[in-house]
């Protein structure tokens, strides 16, 4: 008999992260097509430098919605406790595996509630300077490169956030991408990861 | 024989930064004098770079002056600018040709995120390329001019190409040509600017103590460049009197892609090393 | 030009447009050559950068001209005599005039009769009943020989010179400035720029248009000016001269072919009723020398005429049949356009043909014009464009169900589509060629004019022998190879004349006869298309004298001389008076340089320089004008203020006036404050590019330009609208709001001008109000030519319109 798997993310929350993780992918792509004329071939996987041009800021809006959505869904569990700023102090320990070491982490640890907030943020950034970026037309040639540095420095956070996210959540946690795919993880992995959060699952 | 349109600078290549220094340069560098105190407001010029880059005709309407447009469009890459100033007891009139400078350093190519959509040629033309633009409008706030203007239909962007097929073929741009006083003229640069000299030298005569050459070094020179006879009231003709452009403009963007490749380049390697150094960690399945 | 053949024997510019460049002082008053003559214009700006020249404006706005001149001077509209009067005093007060060019080459010295005389605005002879002056006492002084007395002292009170400054006394700085609204200190500062040329080293030229021309004083504005370049010694040198710049690209060649009231092609006359025979003509029209040694050219008249009637009638004009003269219509009264439209107003007109202009907007008082047109029983209107004209009975205003007028329009070729040649202000004949073909089905003037030709010849062939005119019709030459539609070259060689005996094509109206030997068009186009071939399609560039003459390059009436009166050009003894600008000079067998306009071995002390004048010399003093011997500043009929000279003789004595006409100018007590001009802009030429969408995207919309001040005052903003109306009518636009029209003190008084341009009317694929709504009928006291630019108007703010 199998071991019964506790449930992480519903099926919403899978879909949402996974729009926000694939127009990411996507954005970033075409933009470092834009930032690097080395890269500019990129471009081609939407077709071509005036299409990847209109398409950009268009897949912006649904990483935009997306990005409001994980807020909403998410920001109640994102405040931090005191464990958490225990748990800060510990992150030596939390990144040589020295598990004994680390305070027990809720549903979310520290990390990934500070993640969370500085996403946002970013978010916010992308959003707004997007916006100046698709219709300069409208706003202005002023502001354009304000929104261009800004736009740029936002997406060198993003790109380094998703490096460290995705090794984190494949590579270095194995069992962690399942909680995101099939919205369940084992026992063990919650006991492991997120003790608090697995003891609440088990008292319930 | 010197190629007439070797090219110089392609837009988004190592070229923009480090100018093409071809086997087929050496050929002639272009420039456009343009002298306003010669200059009648005509518009002949206005309306001989629309006929002869089949531009359309824009519906006008007039708004309190001479001036037929309020602006610059992508279809009306050359506008005479009108503006009465009092200057001491006297009044100017002060009328402006105004389109692309056609910069030595040109702000609009640096900016330019699309390979080949901004060409410089070694004659000193600037030309878009449509075929190859995306429509970002980068040049726009890449040119110190306020030039380049975006067309909503094609999504590009348009400006004066100096009547580059034209040129090619060895005549004059049309608005040169169409010139009646010849206010415009056309010609090797440094004879331009010989030209220039000249011109300022009657100015001066005629009472024009500030009059001035309009060629500025902070974009390296440009290839239209005005006789203006208030010299001290640049901004007056609405021409910027510092007007910059660079290789390294966009110094904070060029920081923050190098900067950037070595911060992404940092991330992976990081992760890659941390795996070796402490590889995973699965949970211990309890049976 | 009336007032040109007045002074000099000839009505045309005296140079050419390249020929400015030669210019040290470029005065440029009643003309707007950069927004008018933008190409003609270069050689002002060339002038004046690479010959050092001074460029200045006189105008009631600071237009684009101004802007690149050196200074310019806001006058008010309609005082032009009184600030060129006020040079002339400037100049001879300080002696500032070019004395040995004034004694050799203008009637100066010539002593005028003692019953001459001039008081409270009027000349004398003046009869007030006949609204006329009897020119009796502007006679000269005769020996007995019949000669011209002279006193080459110039101090006999009597003398033209004498009498000249006794006459411009009175026109000091203080009075110009009280008159045009300028102050004393600006007058002088142009004063003396303009006067620097009275020297032998110096040469300046005066460019104008109809600036000047249309005023009810238009003709003696001209000889004011021509007076000023006299005295100055500019006339007949390179550099110099009174140019008068053309409107249209042909204006002086269709002044040339008689597309002006009472003259017959070359500036022949039309007989008068009274002239009962070719004698009676010939004896009236051709002066007798009033010098013993004057050339007098116009004297071989009757061979211009008769060479004319040949052309005309050819084998047909006989000495038997006085060479057809009788042929000819005898014209009673004048057919001057006010006149014309007069007549249709009372009636006497059935049907008219609109030819290559659009009469409704080309004329004054448009309230009037509509009027007269409704009473036309027909009308022909032939245009390469729809014209309102055409359909005139649609204007603002008009119900068309009250207009019976049959209206019939026919396209013809624009002149883009045909062949022929353009005479330029400069007197250039240049043979151009088609560039485009011609819309399926439209047809050339040529077709159109002799197939009515034919048409009428049918019918009257119809009606038999006894038919009034018939024998003129039937008689009259129309010997081409295709009859039903001649060529342009054909033509062309008509208007040079052949030698009638051999075939051979004249080179030179030297050669024509009064014996019916010769036939000519028009003789001062002899020499235009030769047995050498087309002299006007020459395209030769060598310019050997460096002033820009280009002699082989198309062919300049007459006999191809590029200066008018170029024996001017040099002193007494042939010298020129700058070498460095010599427009002709003796040699000791012949005259070098320039085609002399003197013969061409005659030696200096030969006959007078002005060779069409029977004087021999210009005339300062000209009995020639309706309106005095000199000029004189008279008020527009519409007036912001009193005429300060002399209050009771305000406006020309001599004006004709129209029946009606005085009820449509403001009165006492209509509130009609601000003097107002009409103009053209160089977007636009006339009435034809409104159909051109390029130039009407450059210069979309009708407008009004309102001074600062005043605008301010009546709550008139920049972009906004205005509306302004004269007693005839009213008009409405954009109003452009500016810095270049400011305020005059004008006899004490504030006076604002208004500007209004002339391009619109509900024709066309830009549509505005038409500025001859505000005009009135009335015009200049020689020529008829209408006062389109000094009226008064009132305007005030119009709100936005919603549609």
């Amino acid at each position: 008999m199998a071991t019964p798997l506790l449930h992480r993310f519903s099926f919403f929350e899978r879909i949402v992260h996974w729009v926000v993780g694939v127009t990411f992918v996507v954005l970033l792509a075409t933009g470092l097509a834009f930032a690097y004329p080395a890269l500019f071939w990129l471009t081609t996987v939407l077709g071509g430098g005036a299409a990847a041009r209109a398409l950009h800021p268009q897949i912006g809006s649904l990483f935009g919605v997306g990005m409001l959505c994980m807020f909403g869904l998410w920001v109640r569990d994102m405040f931090l406790d005191g464990q958490d700023r225990a748990w800060l102090g510990a992150i030596k320990h939390y990144v040589t595996h020295d598990r004994d070491k680390v305070p027990p982490a809720g549903k979310y640890n520290a990390g990934q509630k500070l993640f969370f907030w500085v996403q946002s943020l970013l978010g916010i950034v992308f959003i707004v300077t997007g916006g100046l970026l698709w219709f300069p037309e409208l706003f202005g040639a002023a502001w354009l490169n304000t929104a261009r540095l800004l736009h740029y420095a936002a997406t060198l956070g993003g790109g380094l956030f998703l490096i460290v996210h995705v090794y984190l959540g494949t590579i270095a946690y194995p069992g962690t991408a399942r909680g995101m795919i099939e919205g369940k993880v084992t026992p063990a992995w919650a006991k492991l990861h997120h003790p608090r959060w697995s003891g609440d699952r088990v008292d319930r | 024989m010197p190629d007439t349109l070797a090219i110089k600078r392609i837009s988004a290549t190592p070229s923009a930064l480090i100018p093409l220094n071809s086997l087929r340069s050496g050929g002639p560098v272009y420039s456009k004098l343009v002298d306003i105190s010669k200059c009648i407001g005509c518009k002949g010029c206005e309306v001989a770079c629309k006929e002869w880059n089949d531009l359309k005709v824009e519906q006008t309407t007039n708004f309190g002056s001479f001036q037929s447009h309020k602006d610059l469009s992508s279809n009306t890459w050359l506008l005479m600018r009108f503006n009465e100033v009092e200057v001491g007891d006297d009044l100017s009139w002060m009328i402006k040709k105004d389109a692309c400078l056609h910069c030595e350093e040109p702000g609009c190519l640096f900016s330019c995120p699309a390979p080949g959509a901004i060409v410089q040629y070694q004659n000193g033309i600037v030309d878009f390329n449509q075929d190859h633009c995306i429509g970002c409008q980068y040049c726009v706030s890449g040119c110190p001019f306020d030039i380049p203007r975006f067309d909503k239909e094609t999504k590009t962007v348009a400006k004066c190409n100096m009547c580059i097929d034209r040129v090619e073929a060895g005549l004059e741009p049309a608005c040169v040509k169409t010139c009646p006083t010849n206010a415009i003229e056309w010609g090797i640069k440094e004879d331009m600017l010989a030209l220039a000299d000249k011109k300022l030298d009657r100015l001066r005569e005629r009472g024009y103590e500030h009059a001035a050459i309009y060629n500025p070094g902070g974009v390296g020179g440009t290839h239209m460049m005005y006789v203006v006879p208030h010299g001290d009231r640049l901004e007056d003709y609405s021409l910027p009197a510092h007007p910059t452009a660079s290789p390294g403009q966009l110094r904070g963007l060029n920081v923050l892609q190098r900067v950037g490749s070595y911060l992404l380049g940092f991330g992976v390697i990081s992760a890659f090393v941390h795996f070796l150094a402490v590889g995973p960690e699965s949970p211990e399945e309890s049976a | 030009m009336a007032s040109l053949a007045a002074t000099f024997g000839r009505g045309a510019m005296t140079n050419h447009w390249k020929d400015i460049k030669n210019a040290d002082v470029i005065l440029v008053m009643g003309a707007n050559p950069a927004e008018n003559h933008p190409c003609g214009f270069k050689w002002a700006l060339e002038a004046r950068d690479e010959n050092n020249a001074t460029l200045v404006t006189i105008d009631p706005r600071f237009t684009r001209t101004s802007a690149v001149a050196d200074k310019h001077m806001q006058i008010r509209p309609g005082s032009d005599i009184a600030v060129l009067g006020g040079l002339i005093r400037h100049m001879l007060a300080n002696d500032l005039h070019h004395a040995d060019y004034v004694l050799a080459h203008t009637n100066a010295s010539f002593l005028v009769s003692g019953d001459f005389g001039f008081e409270e605005g009027l000349f004398s002879g003046f009869d007030e009943a006949a609204s006329a002056y009897d020119k009796t006492s502007w006679a000269y002084q005769r020996d007995d020989k019949g000669f011209v007395r002279r006193d080459m002292t110039l101090q006999d009170p009597q003398c033209a010179f004498q009498l000249l400054k006794t006459h411009y006394e009175r026109y000091t700085p203080a009075m110009v400035a009280q008159i045009a609204g300028c102050t004393e200190e600006k007058f002088l500062e142009m004063a003396d720029i303009i006067c620097s040329t009275g020297r032998a080293d110096r040469v300046g030229t005066i460019m104008y248009a109809v600036g000047w021309t249309m005023h009810t004083v238009g003709s003696q504005i001209i000889r004011t000016g021509a007076i000023l370049q006299l005295l100055l010694g500019n006339i007949g040198r390179p550099g110099g001269g009174i140019n008068a710049l053309r409107g249209h690209a042909n204006v002086q060649g269709a002044t040339d072919h008689a597309i002006v009231a009472g003259i017959l092609p070359g500036y022949l006359k039309v007989p008068t009723p009274e002239q009962a025979t070719l004698r009676d003509h010939l004896d009236a029209s051709t002066p007798t020398p009033l010098v013993p040694d004057a050339v007098n050219y116009w004297g071989n008249y009757p061979k211009f005429l008769v060479s004319q009637m040949k052309a005309w009638f050819g084998d047909h004009a006989t000495a038997a049949n006085e060479f057809g003269y009788q042929y000819l219509g005898k014209q009673d009264g004048d057919a001057t356009w006010l006149s014309i439209w007069d007549q249709v107003r009372q009636g006497e007109v059935e049907g008219f043909i609109a030819l290559g202009f659009n009469p409704l907007l080309a004329g004054p008082d448009v309230p009037r014009l509509l009027e007269s047109m409704s009473k036309l029983k027909w009308k022909a209107v032939i245009d390469p464009f729809m014209l309102d004209t055409a359909e005139f009975w649609r204007a603002p205003g008009m119900n068309p169900a009250e207009v019976q007028t049959e209206v019939m329009y026919m396209p013809t070729t624009h002149w883009i589509e045909r062949d022929g040649s353009f005479t330029n202000s400069g007197r250039w004949a240049q043979w151009k060629e088609k560039a485009i073909d011609p819309p399926n089905g439209v047809r050339s003037d040529t077709f159109i004019l002799s197939e009515l030709f034919w048409r009428v010849k049918e019918l009257y062939q119809q009606d038999g022998e006894d038919a009034v005119y018939n024998e003129p019709i039937q008689n009259l030459t129309w010997d081409y190879l295709n009859p039903r539609e001649p060529t342009l070259p054909e033509l062309a060689k008509e208007i040079n004349g052949y030698d009638r005996a051999t075939g051979r094509l004249l080179s030179s109206f030297g050669e024509l006869r009064d014996d019916g030997g010769t036939s000519a068009g028009n003789w001062i186009y002899a020499g235009s298309y030769t047995e050498e071939g087309n002299m006007m399609a020459r395209r030769g560039t060598d310019d050997p004298t460096g002033l820009g003459m280009h002699h082989d390059w198309a062919f300049s009436w007459p006999l191809n001389r590029r200066v008018l009166y170029n024996r001017a050009s040099a002193d007494a003894e042939g010298r020129p008076w700058d070498a460095t600008r010599a427009g002709i000079a003796w040699n000791g067998q012949r005259w070098i340089g320039d085609v002399p306009d003197y013969g061409a071995t005659t030696p200096p002390d030969g006959p007078g320089a002005f060779i069409m004048t029977e004087e021999g010399v210009a005339r300062l003093f000209s009995s020639h004008l309706a309106d005095g011997p000199f000029s004189e500043h008279y008020e527009p009929v519409e007036s912001p203020t009193i005429n300060a000279l002399h209050e009771s003789v305000a406006v020309n004595p001599i004006i004709n006036w129209y029946d009606g006409v005085r009820e449509t100018l403001a009165a006492e007590g209509d509130d009609f404050p601000y003097a107002c001009t009409v103009y053209r802009v160089v977007e636009h030429e006339h009435f034809v590019t409104r159909n051109v969408p390029l130039l009407v995207e450059a210069m979309p919309d009708f407008f009004v330009e309102v001074p600062e001040g005043l605008a301010a005052e009546k709550g008139i903003e920049n972009g906004g609208r205005a509306r302004v109306w004269s007693k005839r009518g009213e008009v409405e636009g954009v109003a452009i709001v500016t810095k270049r029209i400011k305020p005059l003190l004008v006899n004490g008084k504030t006076v604002w001008t208004i500007g209004i341009p002339v391009h619109w009317g509900f024709v066309g694929i830009t549509q505005g109000s038409m500025a001859n709504l505000l005009t009135p009928y009335v015009g200049d006291a020689n020529t008829r030519c209408p006062e389109f630019k000094a009226f008064l108007v009132n305007v005030e703010r119009a709100e936005p319109r919603t549609t």
